[in-house]
């Protein structure tokens, strides 16, 4: 499959989402109710997740089938998106019962 | 007497901005009082939610947080309907209002009045500015010490600069009443000037010495794609490839060069660990004003402001353990054991990053687990963390053992011991190593700075590791005492703060103990934090500990007076600052604080030099890659990244460089190590070395950690004058030797009959290779 030439700019910002946030992001939506942390809290959690994940995954990759452009964006791609479909249905069966935690005063930090 | 604590308990603060977490039940206690506190505050946040929730899409709506939904769901409910619509979660609920966090004890601080996020229109943007103008300042002085200024002078604009940055953050910070996203805010803001401090010091490039070994590390995995490549400039980091592995990731996902990916991943990881002991230092204190005395503490540990900024995998594995603690101390109260996935991933990524830092988190869940067991945490309480002290401790064991196999040999044979046995000859009457000796002697004002930073880090010490101790015993408001466990492991640690300063008396042990602080500091600055918050009353003694305690609370007065009101916020801002000023003067030669100048820096210089990366290149494109290459310690960073080349452990080879002959061992050596070539840099022979252990090759080398003055030039000299060494590179200061004959047995080195005469005029630029040329001239031409 021949891949589609992008401009090296374009590719930083998606690159860097990719590697310290949106993996983090999606796993720590999955995995912890929304109620049990405020955004700066949510926030340092995705990052955090983020680089553990990014560097299980790419040590992973490194051991074993090499660590290229397309297996760690194939990996990390993956991963965000089972752990968003994983965050969904969770939302599903939980989501409405959050309602009352919603408090914007102790949302701005933490 | 027993009043005060009821206040703590009962009445929350209404202005409270502590997080959520802290206060457990503080959404049904509002709703109780106050209906109207959980709707949104202002027409504002509910656009604002809106807004963002149509910019999620669908997926991001199903994931996002309960800060971001729109307010349809913002009903607000009474507490009856609340336990109506809520899952079953009596039994959690029942635990957290049973381990409610000592915050509830302690009294909340007053905030500035209406304002409850940032004071755009002063504080915020006069702290904004100073820290611009004290950037700017540094970067000053880096740019005239480059180009060829005086150290000296330029140094002030230096220190100028820091007292810019820090101290308008250190004293806003302090406030009483500094609102707590500004605080911390504050916090971050401090991690990140500091960190681009570091980054005014070397703007283009890599030029600490660590970072060249995981540049390398990073260019295997880019190059072939696999980890545990050998890594000739230190074998062990070859085998905790975490950080060169997260860099190759960055590099391939986003195109940018190996430098920009490391000083985007080393930023993140500070802001991670800022964040994080400022979080958790704020859950265990119970007030945002210590978490940010606690984190002004930590930010001030020697190797902060350069060592820790470095592209090196302690400074990734550090902050992944920071919010390993951080992660599970937030979520092991939570429903279900999901969220301790990311425990489990964030353990592995410690695990493959760096060694000490995954002993360390061992240490720190095994001291907790520990701790709450001693005081008797229920078990259903004790959630989590044994389970993954163990897990911890098993990873990080099998892995140094097993996987890391150099591992134990670098920090046991090349660390530990070396240190070890010099603290038992200094026990034994010999004499250690005298403080300040290496490389320029500083002035008097900045020995005097760093002494009068752990005076005052001591005396802190005693009335903070008695606030600790009133956190610990005196819990007559219902709270158990295991409640308060973060804090006694915290004391504990700083307990350890004088004992970690006495390797500093040995060559070996300083670097051990610098490399100590970051540790160290952690737990020092969670129990200094304590003397931000008010004076703990004395209650009426129960039992013969609670009688001790009060009778030494009449010694404490003083102090408690002293912090007091607002004269306690300046002198805990004058406290931070010289403890700040006071570490970077331990943690840094006066030296090596600004870059050596960029051409002909005086003495043996410290980092690389531009005409060592052009030896290393000429080797790369004229020698080929992957050749033996031995030379000394700092040259060989540059011949093994910039060149490609295999260099040859200075613990091995450092003989060769000994001597005035080339015959005998030092031959046996390069014929055994199989070095084809020998990089020799001139300057060796002009300067003191200034690495730490004070070394030219390797810590084992004659003279390591003593040299009174320059290397002997009759050692580098016998290159020259001895057959079978051809120098096949010469650009004055650097030269390059072929021995590949000597390597492969067809020559036996021998005294060029002559040579000594003409010893002299090697000490020209140019010289030797005149010289050379005249010895291996064609015969028809001598």
């Amino acid at each position: 499959m021949e891949c589609v030439p992008v401009p090296q700019t374009a590719r930083i910002l998606p690159g860097v989402l990719e590697v310290f946030f949106l993996p983090g992001f999606a796993v720590v939506s999955a995995v912890l109710p929304a109620r049990d942390m405020s955004v700066g809290g949510h926030l340092l959690a995705s990052v955090g997740a983020s680089v553990a994940i990014t560097v299980c995954a790419s040590t992973l990759l490194g051991a074993t089938v090499g660590l290229a452009q397309r297996s760690i964006a194939l990996a990390l791609g993956a991963l965000t998106l089972v752990a968003f479909f994983f965050a969904w249905l969770r939302e599903r069966q939980f989501g409405r019962s959050d309602a009352v935690e919603l408090d914007w005063r102790d949302g701005a930090a933490g | 007497m027993a009043d005060f604590r009821q206040p703590y308990l009962q009445r929350p603060h209404p202005d409270s901005q502590l997080h959520p977490s802290c206060e457990p039940n503080r959404a049904l206690v509002n709703a109780e009082r106050e209906p109207q506190t959980l709707q949104p505050r202002g027409r504002h946040d509910h656009h604002r939610a809106r807004g963002l929730h149509r910019r999620l899409g669908r997926i991001g709506q199903a994931v996002a947080p309960a800060w971001a939904r729109p307010s349809q769901t913002k009903r607000f409910q009474g507490p009856e309907e609340v336990a109506k619509t809520r899952p079953d979660r009596s039994r959690f609920e029942e635990l957290r209002s049973r381990d409610a966090d000592p915050v509830q004890r302690i009294p909340n601080e007053p905030t500035e009045s209406g304002v409850r996020g940032f004071n755009w229109g002063g504080s915020t943007t006069f702290v904004t500015i100073s820290t611009a103008l004290g950037l700017g300042c540094i970067q000053i002085a880096n740019q005239r010490t480059f180009q060829g200024g005086n150290y000296g002078k330029n140094l002030y604009f230096f220190w100028c600069g820091l007292i810019l940055m820090f101290l308008p953050i250190a004293l806003r910070a302090t406030m009483r009443r500094t609102p707590r996203p500004e605080r911390m805010a504050l916090i971050l803001l401090l991690a990140a000037a500091l960190y681009f401090v570091k980054i005014e010091n070397s703007p283009y490039a890599f030029t600490y010495n660590d970072e060249y070994i995981h540049w390398e590390n990073t260019q295997h995995i880019l190059n072939n794609g696999h980890i545990f490549q050998y890594n000739p400039l230190l074998p062990t980091a070859a085998y905790y490839p975490g950080l060169a592995a997260l860099a190759a990731s960055l590099v391939r996902l986003t195109g940018l060069s190996i430098f920009v990916s490391g000083l985007i991943i080393i930023g993140v990881a500070r802001i991670i660990i800022s964040a994080c002991l400022y979080l958790a230092a704020e859950k265990m204190t119970g007030s945002s004003r210590a978490a940010a005395v606690s984190s002004i503490i930590y930010a001030a540990n020697p190797m902060f402001l350069f060592w820790s900024a470095q592209f090196a995998y302690e400074d990734l594995g550090l902050p992944l353990a920071a919010f390993t603690v951080w992660w599970l101390y937030t979520t092991r109260k939570s429903e279900g054991h999901a969220a301790q996935i990311v425990t489990v991933l964030a353990i592995g990524a410690v695990t493959v990053t760096h060694h000490i830092s995954a002993f360390a988190l061992t240490g720190i869940l095994a001291m907790w687990f520990l701790a709450e067991l001693i005081m008797h945490k229920p078990r259903e309480q004790r959630r989590y963390v044994g389970s993954f002290a163990l897990l911890a401790g098993a990873s990080s064991s099998i892995w140094f053992f097993l996987v890391a196999r150099p591992a134990a040999a670098y920090i046991i044979n090349e660390n530990i011991n070396p240190a070890l046995r010099e603290f038992n000859q200094l026990i034994y009457g010999h004499a250690g190593r005298q403080l300040y000796s290496e490389g320029t002697a500083p002035p008097t004002w900045y020995v005097l700075v760093s002494f009068a930073a752990i005076g005052v880090i001591m005396l802190a010490l005693v009335p903070a590791l008695y606030r600790t101790w009133g956190t610990l015993t005196l819990h007559g408001d219902g709270s158990a005492p295991y409640q308060r466990v973060p804090l006694a492991i915290a004391a504990i640690i700083a307990i350890s703060f004088p004992f970690t300063l006495l390797p500093r008396l040995t060559a070996v042990g300083s670097a051990i103990s610098a490399r100590t602080s970051e540790y160290v500091f952690m737990g020092l600055g969670c129990t200094l934090g304590l003397l931000a918050l008010p004076a703990i009353p004395r209650l009426d003694a129960s039992n013969k500990l609670q009688r001790l305690y009060g009778a030494l609370g009449k010694l404490f007065r003083p102090v408690d007076f002293v912090l007091a009101s607002r004269r306690g916020t300046l002198v805990l801002t004058a406290m931070v600052t010289v403890i700040f000023f006071g570490e970077i003067a331990i943690g840094n030669d006066y030296s090596e604080i600004l870059p050596p100048p960029s051409s002909s820096p005086s003495g043996f210089p410290w980092i690389v030099q531009p005409d060592v990366i052009s030896a290393s290149i000429w080797a790369r494109d004229h020698l080929g890659a992957n050749q033996p290459f031995a030379s000394d310690f700092i040259d060989s960073l540059a011949l093994a990244t910039y060149g490609d080349q295999d260099t040859e452990s200075q613990e091995e080879i450092f003989a060769v460089f000994f001597g005035d002959s080339l015959a005998g061992i030092p031959a046996q050596l390069i014929k055994e190590s199989g070095t084809r070539y020998i990089l020799v840099d001139w300057r060796m022979t002009q300067g003191l070395p200034s690495n730490p252990g004070d070394f030219y090759f390797s810590q084992w080398e004659p003279n390591a950690g003593r040299y009174t003055k320059p290397f002997n030039s009759g050692y580098l000299r016998k290159f020259a004058t001895y057959s079978c060494s051809r120098m096949i590179y010469n650009s004055g200061l650097v030269q390059i030797f072929d021995v590949s004959s000597i390597t492969n047995g067809t020559c036996v080195p021998k005294l060029i009959s002559g040579a000594s005469g003409r010893k002299a005029s090697l000490w020209e630029p140019g010289g030797c290779v005149q010289y050379r040329q005249r010895l291996y001239a064609p015969s028809w031409r001598r």
